[in-house]
């Protein structure tokens, strides 16, 4: 298959971020609920949760998840359904 | 409308198959996937619904998992994105034909001249250490996991299609790019001057 400009240039963008110590995304699927409650709290964010915001930094599923949780739990109105 | 409850009441009552609780529930993430895929054209009521009822499911049959470190239905909506985007991700890549991802051989087209010659240059220097490293410093397997998760396929439908565990396809993922970026270390790029030279190159 082809290699073009594009996937190659993902590619080392994605290298670029990589770490001995990162998070897995099913690591932070574990921890996501947490982190969201952080975040939307305005907490500190614990170096776990500082682990995960670079990890959403570069991955679009996991931030397309979290992204999706932050719609989710926006609580409507009681007689919303 | 349904009623509060506490962390412990939802566990309690969802234990006890309580069938107002069940009710409740689902009407919550029927509420909150509504809310997460609004978006989603191709997402109807009625996947809405099978994406509510499989999420009750899943969230009944993992209550054991739920460790108090957030509210209980903020767990809850999390299992329920989770599944629906996992679902939607397979649909979504379910024909995509394999054969094309995984032929022998990998080709490197050079960039467009558009972004400016020694932009174009610099960058290109990188990319072509990066495309050596990736048909020389990479087992058969690590080749073709980052050649499939390059074609944007999701982790699970690219561990479906290579017959291993989601768990190994990371591990695998991870223990490729440490290895291309060692190439690209041991090449004089380090993490600093690749972002840098992406940024020049997408000026
Ligand atoms: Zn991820």
């Amino acid at each position: 298959m082809t290699i073009d400009h594009d996937k190659l240039t993902r590619l080392a963008r994605m290298v670029a971020g990589t770490r001995p110590d990162e998070l897995m995304c099913d690591q932070v699927m574990d921890v996501i609920c947490a982190y969201f409650e952080a975040v939307e709290s305005g907490a500190q964010l614990t170096p776990e949760q500082q682990a995960i915001a670079r990890h959403l930094e570069a991955c679009p599923e996991c931030v397309e998840t979290f992204h999706g949780l932050c719609d989710a739990c926006r609580e409507p109105g009681p007689d919303d359904s | 409308m349904a009623r509060e409850r506490s962390n412990d009441d939802w566990l309690h009552d969802l234990r006890a198959g309580d069938a107002t609780a069940i009710a409740d529930l689902t009407q919550r993430l029927r509420g909150g996937l509504g809310r997460a895929l609004a978006s989603r054209r191709q997402v109807d009521d009625s996947d809405l619904e099978d994406f509510a009822q499989d999420a009750v499911l899943r969230v009944l049959d993992r209550l054991d998992r739920y460790q108090g470190a957030s509210r209980f239905t903020t767990w809850a909506h999390a299992v329920a994105v989770n599944h629906a985007l996992t679902e939607l991700r397979r649909r979504r890549w379910q024909d995509v034909s394999l054969t094309a991802a995984t032929a022998e051989g990998t080709d490197f087209e050079p960039a467009d001249d558009d972004a400016g010659p020694s932009h174009v240059a610099e960058h290109s220097e990188l990319l072509q250490v990066l495309r050596n490293a990736l048909d020389t410093a990479l087992t058969e397997k690590q080749r073709t996991a980052m050649t499939l998760l390059l074609e944007e396929l999701p982790y699970p439908a690219v561990a479906e299609r290579m017959g291993i565990k989601l768990n190994a396809l990371y591990k695998l993922a991870h223990d490729a790019r440490s290895k291309l970026r060692d190439a690209l270390q041991s090449a004089g790029f380090d993490d600093d001057e690749v972002r840098a030279r992406l940024a020049a190159a997408s000026k």
